[in-house]
């Protein structure tokens, strides 16, 4: 089966540091596929190397079947990229003037340019900055007009880094709802991000990069399965010491019903029944604490790359 | 050739909507030849170049070219370089159906677009007013001296920005070395009238090769050492060139 994105092995090794090392994952046609992590993770730098943009020191990048490295343009005359950095615009020029050359660079004659370049700017509600100097923008509104010109195009394969950043959250949301609305033209997205949020909003399938290494990969529905029960408390206990958190983890790792604890900034307690908070409360009491917050909810993506990170500190 | 094109089109419209371009273009070069030269040539008497004498401002002219051209491209197109590279935009680009050799072709493309109309301008400017008498073959070495000598600089501009990603460095480095690299030319004084070791200095500096190209053609002066010079030259810029393309294709460029 031909994927639209293979990564195979893929390595990058910078001066003291190996950036990507060994990663694998395939994206279906139609599919948006999240890779996720902190900043720092390998994200960028895998995908400048699925865009062709570097080379990797070792595995191979395919895109609809071409390794990306050998492949001609034609292979990249059907790909978008929204690179991470929102001034990646030409920034003496208009909106507009920013749009047409971006269509020119596609080949897109002039009509169609003008026809799509109109059609973005009222998608993206920029219509008003067609005629401002790129360089006179905020981030946020650059972001915006990087985002309206990747779907210029109407690319099959879209490579969103970091697609949201900068953007106030009316854009963020309208842009998710473009981002849905192209995948009914069977149009296939691979986006970086590290807000949990935008990722459960939108992947099907997730991969969580950490440290150049891929530590897990899969639907958000398997990712959840890894963890205890699907109901959290997440637990904030005032004036606490690292030493003290390992007390107070291991007074409510006893209690009966608690089936595991997380300790990220705050203590998420994986539990069977939310009934379970009055005991917790009172131990937390009992070992001298006093809460500062406490809040029940169902389990998240979050939790799930809270409970990997621990895992891999400790 | 879709992507170089397009790529052309972008450097050319960059160039045209960047503020410092007038300036640069037209109004600094203009001090020169309608301040200083002049006050100069007052100053200075006429120079020897072959078996004819000039005078001063006519001596200086292709020197103040060729400095222009030099400006050009670093201003023009090795600061759009650094600026590429530290907006994304390179990046960005790459990601699209154009190859990094498209790119460079368009930035050498684009740089010597900007050194013909600009030293035409000027040429023109000159004949008015200083009265060039100009021949076809004179104009042709002219305008292959301005060709050869903006491929000559950006590529070893190039090869030095693929050494060097922080502008910073790159910036001192040019301050650094291009005042000796102007006054150790052969620009405002005949390599005769230069003392040793400066005018050994003078004859290895490669701005003295593209002025000595522009004097020839400029002044319709062709002796044996001129023609040599102009041979010699054009060797060198297809090799630094090549090198260049090289060192370009070969390096990620990025920041």
């Amino acid at each position: 089966m031909t994927y639209v994105v293979e990564a195979r092995g893929l390595k990058k090794v910078y001066p003291n540091v190996t950036a990507v090392d060994n990663v694998s994952f395939s994206v279906d046609k139609g599919e948006i596929f999240g890779l996720l992590g902190p900043n720092g993770a390998g994200k960028t730098t895998t995908l400048r190397m699925l865009t062709g943009v570097i080379r990797p020191d070792g595995g191979v990048a395919l895109v609809m079947g071409e390794d990306i490295q050998k492949a001609d343009s034609k292979i990249k005359q059907r790909i978008g990229v929204v690179p991470q950095n929102e001034m990646a615009l030409e920034l003496f020029l208009t909106v507009q003037d920013n749009l047409d050359i971006y269509g020119k660079i596609r080949g897109l004659p002039k009509q169609e340019r003008l026809r799509r370049i109109g059609k973005v700017l009222e998608l993206f509600e920029i219509k008003d900055l067609e005629k401002r100097i790129v360089d006179t923008l905020s981030p946020g509104l650059m972001r915006r007009v990087q985002i309206a010109r990747a779907f210029l195009d109407e690319s099959e394969l879209l490579f969103l880094d970091e697609p949201s950043l900068g953007l106030d959250p009316y854009a963020r949301r309208k842009l998710w709802e473009v981002i849905r609305s192209v995948l009914s033209n069977g149009t296939t997205i691979f986006l970086t991000s590290h807000s949990m949020e935008e990722v459960e909003a939108l992947c099907l399938r997730i991969a969580i990069i950490d440290r150049g290494k891929i530590i897990t990969l899969g639907s958000l529905q398997r990712l959840k399965s890894t963890l205890p029960t699907t109901k959290v408390i997440e637990l904030s206990v005032a004036d606490i010491n690292e030493e003290r958190v390992s007390e107070l983890k291991n007074a409510l790792t006893n209690l009966s019903g608690m089936k595991g604890v997380c300790t990220a900034g705050a203590l998420f307690l994986y539990v069977e029944d939310y009934l379970i908070a009055d005991d917790i409360a009172r131990t937390v009491t009992s070992s001298g604490f006093r809460i500062a917050k406490m809040i029940s909810r169902e389990t998240t993506l979050e939790d799930v790359y809270l409970r990997l990170a621990e895992k891999r500190f400790e | 050739m879709n992507g170089t094109l397009a790529l052309f089109y972008r450097e050319m419209k960059i160039w045209t909507r960047r503020p410092v371009v007038p300036f640069l273009t037209f109004i600094s070069p203009l001090t020169y030849f309608l301040i200083f030269g002049p006050v100069l040539s007052t100053l200075i008497p006429p120079v020897k170049v072959g078996e004819v004498s000039v005078e001063y401002i006519v001596f200086i002219s292709p020197g103040i070219l060729t400095i222009l051209m030099l400006n050009t491209c670093i201003m023009s197109s090795l600061m759009t370089l650094f600026l590429d590279r530290r907006s994304g935009m390179f990046e960005f680009l790459m990601g699209c159906p154009v190859s990094k050799l498209a790119y460079l072709l368009a930035r050498f493309m684009a740089s010597i677009s900007q050194t013909v109309l600009q030293t035409s301008v000027l040429l023109l400017l000159g004949c008015v007013v200083f009265r060039f008498s100009l021949s076809l073959v004179g104009v042709l070495t002219f305008f292959t001296g301005v060709i050869l000598g903006t491929i000559f600089f950006l590529s070893v501009m190039l090869i030095i920005a693929t050494k060097i990603t922080d502008q910073d460095t790159f910036n001192a480095l040019l301050n650094f070395s291009m005042p000796p690299l102007i006054f150790t030319s052969t620009a405002f004084y005949s390599v005769q009238l230069l003392p040793e070791p400066l005018a050994t200095v003078a004859k290895v500096n490669p701005l003295s090769y593209v002025i000595e190209f522009l004097r020839a053609g400029l002044l319709n002066i062709f002796t044996d050492s001129t023609i040599f010079t102009i041979l010699f030259f054009i060797v060198i810029t297809f090799a630094i060139c090549l090198a260049s393309i090289i060192a370009f294709l070969r390096s990620e460029m990025l920041r």
